[in-house]
């Protein structure tokens, strides 16, 4: 008899400290990765900022994470990477930025994606959830705005996304 | 090459947790533990600066935790940039019932050795083969090329200078085989094993000449000073790991002896 195995899903948050000695460092929000697993069927998806401010980059070291000048190509590689790479893929990529390096994948507790055993229904799903995180991508540090207008542009999050479904 | 380098205030911490390897620390905890085998969970310390506590609840922790305190200590000994650590005494919230260990982060920037680390490999060539034959002594078998047990990063300043941190000593001290002193091998490192250079071989040299001029006296002394976690037998036995990969240390390492 098939045993039915229960959906999983798992979400990183990916971020830059800033100071990886300093508790109160300023962490900068980087992007999502999220994955679902049905056995028989997978999803995996990745939101990420394509740039960072100006400012963020003042403080990024970019002698060491040269990759975060443009972080776009960048987290682009690392999805397809996940994804090729199978059913550990997503894992074994979040496992080269643990907690102890500057760039990391922090995994979160995911409360809010309820995922049944129809795998299509939870493609929607893992795609709604993705795209809700969106929020917590806007930038931490910005550049004074100069009020040289008499509206100034709110600063909204330039992220990209990227998704696999098999 | 300066070989230990810590910038204010974590050389104070350093020599505080060196003089005082067995504290009551009040930390917060900043994350969840990590995937690995023992875990270890960021935490901020009462100066706000990081550390990294393991093992994880559910893991038998007392050798753990004096292996990778005696290395610590035996790393800085010898100047080199092993991470400093120190025992935290178990807590009254129960919350941590045990002793653990407290590893200092000191690097800002810090990338694990297996991204890009290699494209440094000849800036920091001598100072990699010192760490090996410190792993050698000390019967490590998880610096093999372990992609995330080696830190690196680049100075922000853009002069190229490249530091380093070894973190993770669980698997040393002949963890999981105390029978027989010499059966680890020397240590594999980080890609200096094989080279030829005479800046890579007088680093070998000059480490396994300071492991042996180390007085025993204040190497018995740091393994001693943790009875609180260790019982006599396991000194002892520690102790006698130690002795014998002195002494084998030539011989492991392919030089010719005294």
């Amino acid at each position: 008899m098939t045993k039915v195995l229960e959906p999983k899903a798992r979400r990183w948050r990916i971020e830059y400290c800033t100071d990886l000695t300093r508790s109160e460092a300023v962490v900068i929000p980087v992007g999502f990765m999220v994955e679902a697993d049905w056995n028989a069927a997978r999803w995996l998806g990745m939101i990420f900022r394509r740039r960072l401010t100006t400012v963020e980059l003042d403080h990024v070291n970019i002698h060491t994470w040269g990759e975060l000048r443009a972080p776009e190509p960048f987290m682009k590689e690392l999805f397809q990477e996940a994804w090729s790479s199978g059913r550990t893929g997503a894992a074994d990529i979040a496992g080269r930025y643990p907690a102890y390096t500057a760039l990391r994948f922090a995994p979160e507790e995911i409360d809010d994606l309820q995922l049944t055993l129809d795998h299509r229904e939870g493609f929607l799903a893992s795609y709604a959830h993705l795209h809700s995180l969106a929020d917590r991508l806007t930038p931490v540090m910005t550049a004074q705005i100069l009020k040289l207008q008499p509206k100034a542009k709110p600063v909204v999050p330039d992220f990209g996304s990227l998704t696999e479904a098999a | 090459m300066i070989r230990r380098q810590l910038a204010k205030p974590l050389v104070d911490i350093d020599e505080d947790w060196f003089d005082n390897p067995v504290q009551d620390i009040a930390i917060d905890v900043l994350g969840g533990f990590s995937a690995s085998h023992d875990g270890a969970c960021p935490v901020k310390l009462p100066g706000s600066q990081t550390a990294f506590a393991k093992p994880k609840r559910d893991v038998d922790s007392h050798l753990i935790v004096a292996r990778e305190k005696i290395c610590a200590d035996l790393g800085r000994a010898l100047s080199l940039p092993t991470a400093p650590a120190v025992v935290r005494r178990p807590d009254a919230s129960g919350h941590w019932n045990k002793h653990s260990l407290l590893s200092l982060a000191t690097l800002p920037s810090g990338k694990i050795w297996g991204l890009g680390g290699g494209a440094f490999l000849s800036a920091v060539a001598a100072e990699l083969e010192r760490l090996r034959v410190f792993w050698t002594w000390v019967g490590d078998c998880d610096h093999n090329a372990h992609p995330g047990n080696l830190l690196y990063e680049v100075a922000a300043d853009g002069s190229g200078q490249v530091s380093l941190s070894a973190i993770d000593h669980s698997f040393t001290l002949c963890h999981g085989n105390s029978l027989d002193p010499l059966r680890v091998p020397a240590a594999i490192g980080y890609g200096t094993a094989t080279l030829a250079s005479s800046e890579v071989m007088d680093a070998r040299m000059a480490m396994i000449e300071e492991i042996e001029k180390l007085d025993a006296g204040g190497v018995e002394g740091l393994v001693q000073r943790l009875s609180e976690i260790l019982t006599d037998d396991e000194q002892d036995r520690i102790l006698r790991i130690l002795h014998e990969r002195r002494n084998g240390l030539r011989v492991m390492l392919g030089v010719h002896p005294k």
